[in-house]
């Protein structure tokens, strides 16, 4: 993720008693034993609990509430959907409420507290060749380091051809109703995309 | 994930948790008065007796005096 940095002096000051709504990208860990659990995709940041907040910590030296103007950390989002079709990888695409201490920037936010609202599996590299609207999976594999990537029937046959290793494969439909209900958010729709832009 | 320059600092303070299934904080009722108060009138109290009429000495028809 990419930030610059204003000082803090020109930054406008507001409050609100309504938590913003904005857009993410996860990647997915766990199992169906343990439960699936969103995490973030950048760095080795623990996964995002469920039936909890998250909240921001900064592992810079020198430790300071999250997010801080002049630092990088925080739970980052972005204000369009059409933001996320870049991301790197993702395996969940969905809408989180972001409160507490929140830093506006110009194509999204850093929060001290979210927790996501909608969730929907995608195939990322559908996402990255046509965008969210076209995006949906057929299964979800689990690759050798334990990463769960969903996939359409079409990615899943080429990543077949290459011979990537698949330790399993299990039908998407199942991971996302046990997705959902471990974190007790409803499904993304997908009427519903595009409508924040 | 660009997010681009910062423009402002929002304090959001929700009056419900986005988080489902988490409750707002318990409500505490006020504390019960320490005696209730009586809402029929008390029972009349036994009506005291009429107290006796002080024992008046019985004077003595003084004697005649012959």
């Amino acid at each position: 993720m990419s930030v610059s940095f204003l000082p803090s002096s020109r930054l406008e000051h507001s409050t609100t008693a309504e938590p913003l709504i904005a857009w993410r990208a996860w990647t997915l860990t766990g199992g169906r034993r343990s439960g699936y659990l969103l995490r973030p995709i950048a760095g080795r940041a623990n996964p995002w609990p469920r039936r909890e907040p998250a909240r921001a910590t900064c592992w810079w030296p020198q430790r300071h509430a999250s997010p801080d103007e002049a630092c990088r950390c925080g739970l980052h989002a972005v204000s369009e959907e059409r933001l996320l079709r870049w991301t790197r990888s993702p395996a969940v695409i969905g809408t989180v409420a972001l409160w507490g201490r929140v830093i506006e920037h110009d194509f999204g936010y850093r929060a001290e507290f979210g927790y996501p609202q909608r969730l929907r599996l995608v195939c990322h590299v559908c996402l990255w060749r046509y965008g969210l609207h076209q995006a949906e999976c057929d299964v979800v594999v689990r690759m050798e380091r334990g990463r769960l990537l969903p996939l359409c029937r079409h990615h899943l046959e080429l990543t077949r051809r290459c011979d990537v290793r698949l330790r399993s494969v299990s039908p998407a439909s199942s991971v996302h109703r046990e997705l959902l209900a471990g974190y007790a958010v409803d499904p993304l729709p997908i009427p519903e995309l595009g409508l924040s832009a | 994930m660009r997010i681009g320059p910062p423009k402002r600092v929002i304090e959001v303070d929700p009056v419900e948790t986005p988080v489902p299934g988490v409750l707002p904080e318990p409500f505490e009722p006020a504390p019960a008065p320490s005696e209730p108060v009586p809402t029929v009138a008390p029972e009349p109290s036994d009506p005291v007796p009429d107290a006796p009429a002080p024992d008046t000495p019985v004077k003595e028809p003084a004697e005649r005096r012959s």
